[in-house]
């Protein structure tokens, strides 16, 4: 260890630092049980959602066809269908509310990709059809503005300015944070992004409730993850 | 505050020396001063937390009645009371929650909102009607009602992050044509009224802020809200009104979509399709509008 040269070393802290190797070289993330696909399902046209399969139970509110930040049609994770009705996700408050919809103008996808962010360990496992294949460092947010638990989905892709917070990328999610219900011109949504223009050290927990990750690291998750698929935030 | 501030200090002066009884002295002058100078302005007001209803732009206990054609930007529910007559007139720019459970939420943090924003002080009191009046950025407190005939300033002094919270014992009342002008820099998004009973505002007045209001709430003819009208247990009456919620836009710059022109070269994402099986595949795409995230 000592003949190594130093530029070896700082080299690998550097990379050591973004990314903590294949999910192999960890346990924890093999342990966990994570379906190798999840059924999706894009919208043609806006739907109103209810409580159960049918137009006579209580509505939820209308689910657009498009994401208001991009312009992406809206692609909600579908977790059951019955009678030519869909049970999705929905986006937004409560956390982890979901609902009926008609399966009429949607359009049926899959995913292969889930992504589990831990908040106590503050890394994010990234999962290929059920198997763990990237674990990340990431920063979490802080006591006073944590990041919210449950299950979750990316709402939108977008890419941000270079001037822009949590540039160069980010996914914005179904969560919103727990504490505060507006932040920045935005309803408290919570979301994946890069450090510039926000910085932080990676593995600590000091956000306001977004998960910051290395911006190699968006780039990498932002050319693989899109709208619908789903994320698993737990403690 | 104040108090704790004393009690601190004579505290502390238990445990000084002589030799450091200059240092106390000192320390009593600056405290007094600062109360001096604290006491002759309004006290810093705290933002009043709405919860889920901040997308509401009129909430109520027991009933939404409106005649005429009225305009709403921003959500719409009532609960437990779920009636709502005149709907065929509305213009309605968000969701008509109707008595949901993002609704019955909403009720259930208006609570606590109502609960906050009456718990803000210290407080300055108001007495006279609000007329004619240029207030600053702080909390103001009338044991019983809150008029306002004529033109009511907020002046924020460049301070777009500026709270005003007013508190009414009782009732709320505008006159007709009386108005809330907002300048250097206030919004309306950080303007909040608690309204211990009930609110009206007088015809053809412009109104800026959310209305918290224990019972109801009646928008007269032809008045415009920037802000919300929230009733925690009775009706909201509208009139060929025109109700704006007001949402604090970021404060950092963003200029929308433009120079995103140039994006073809992330067609180099679609290497990756084969990664995430159809229609999941990551592509970003430039925003539209600014993004907000929680940072």
């Amino acid at each position: 260890m000592r003949g190594l040269p130093l530029t070896f070393l700082a080299a690998l802290a550097l990379f050591a630092s973004t990314w903590s190797g294949p999910a192999s070289a960890r346990t924890a993330p093999s342990a966990r049980v994570v379906e190798p696909n999840q059924k999706l399902a894009a919208l043609l046209r806006g739907h109103e959602a209810f409580s159960k399969p049918n137009s006579e139970s209580a509505p939820l509110g209308r689910v657009r066809a498009r994401r208001p930040l991009t312009g992406e049609r809206t692609v909600l994770p579908v977790l059951g269908a019955r009678g030519g009705w869909l049970h999705v996700a929905l986006p937004g408050r409560p956390n982890g509310h979901t609902g009926w919809i008609r399966q009429t103008a949607t359009v049926p996808r899959t995913t292969r990709w889930h992504l589990v962010v831990e908040t106590s360990s503050r890394r994010v496992t990234v999962y290929r059809s059920g198997r763990a294949i990237r674990v990340f460092k990431a920063i979490v947010g802080k006591r006073s503005t944590p990041t919210p638990h449950g299950k979750f989905f990316v709402e939108e892709s977008i890419e941000l300015r270079p001037s822009d917070v949590g540039a160069p990328f980010a996914l914005a999610l179904s969560a919103r944070s727990t504490v505060l219900q507006e932040f920045d011109g935005g309803p408290g949504q919570i979301g994946l992004h890069g450090l510039d223009n926000v910085g932080g050290v990676l593995g600590s927990a000091v956000s306001h409730g977004c998960v910051r990750l290395a911006d190699r690291v968006m780039r990498w998750l932002v050319g693989r993850i899109g709208p619908g698929v789903p994320v698993t935030i737990t403690r | 505050m104040q108090h704790f501030i004393f009690r601190a200090l004579r505290g502390r002066k238990l445990v000084q020396s002589r030799a450091a009884g200059s240092t106390v002295l000192v320390a009593v002058f600056a405290a007094a001063l600062f109360v001096t100078l604290v006491g002759g302005a309004a006290a810093a007001a705290h933002g009043v937390p709405l919860g889920t209803a901040t997308r509401f732009a009129v909430l109520a206990g027991s009933g939404i009645t409106n005649t005429g054609p009225t305009t709403v930007t921003g959500d719409l529910g009532t609960y437990p009371t779920t009636s709502m007559t005149g709907t065929g007139s509305l213009t309605i720019n968000g969701t008509n929650q109707a008595g949901d459970a993002v609704t019955q939420q909403a009720k259930s943090d208006l609570v606590i909102a109502y609960k906050t924003a009456a718990g803000e002080g210290p407080t300055s009191p108001i007495t006279a009607d609000l007329g004619g009046q240029s207030l600053n950025p702080g909390v103001y407190n009338s044991a019983s009602s809150i008029g306002l005939t004529g033109t009511l300033t907020l002046n924020a002094h460049g301070n777009p992050d500026a709270m005003f919270v007013f508190q009414a014992g009782s009732t709320l009342k505008t006159a007709s044509a009386s108005s809330v002008a907002l300048v250097n820099g206030a919004r309306a998004c950080n303007v909040y009224w608690q309204v211990g009973s009930s609110a009206t505002l007088g015809t053809g007045s412009t109104f800026r802020g959310s209305i918290l209001a224990h019972d109801s709430i009646t928008v007269t003819t032809g008045t415009t809200v920037y802000g919300r009208v929230l009733a925690r247990n009775g009706a909201v009456t509208l009139d060929t009104d025109t109700i704006h919620r007001s949402a604090c836009a970021q404060t950092h710059k963003h200029k929308g979509g433009k120079g995103h022109k140039g994006h073809k070269g992330h067609k180099g994402h679609k290497g990756h399709k084969g990664h995430g099986g159809s229609g999941s595949t990551g592509t970003a795409h430039p925003p539209k509008r600014p993004v907000g995230l929680t940072g």
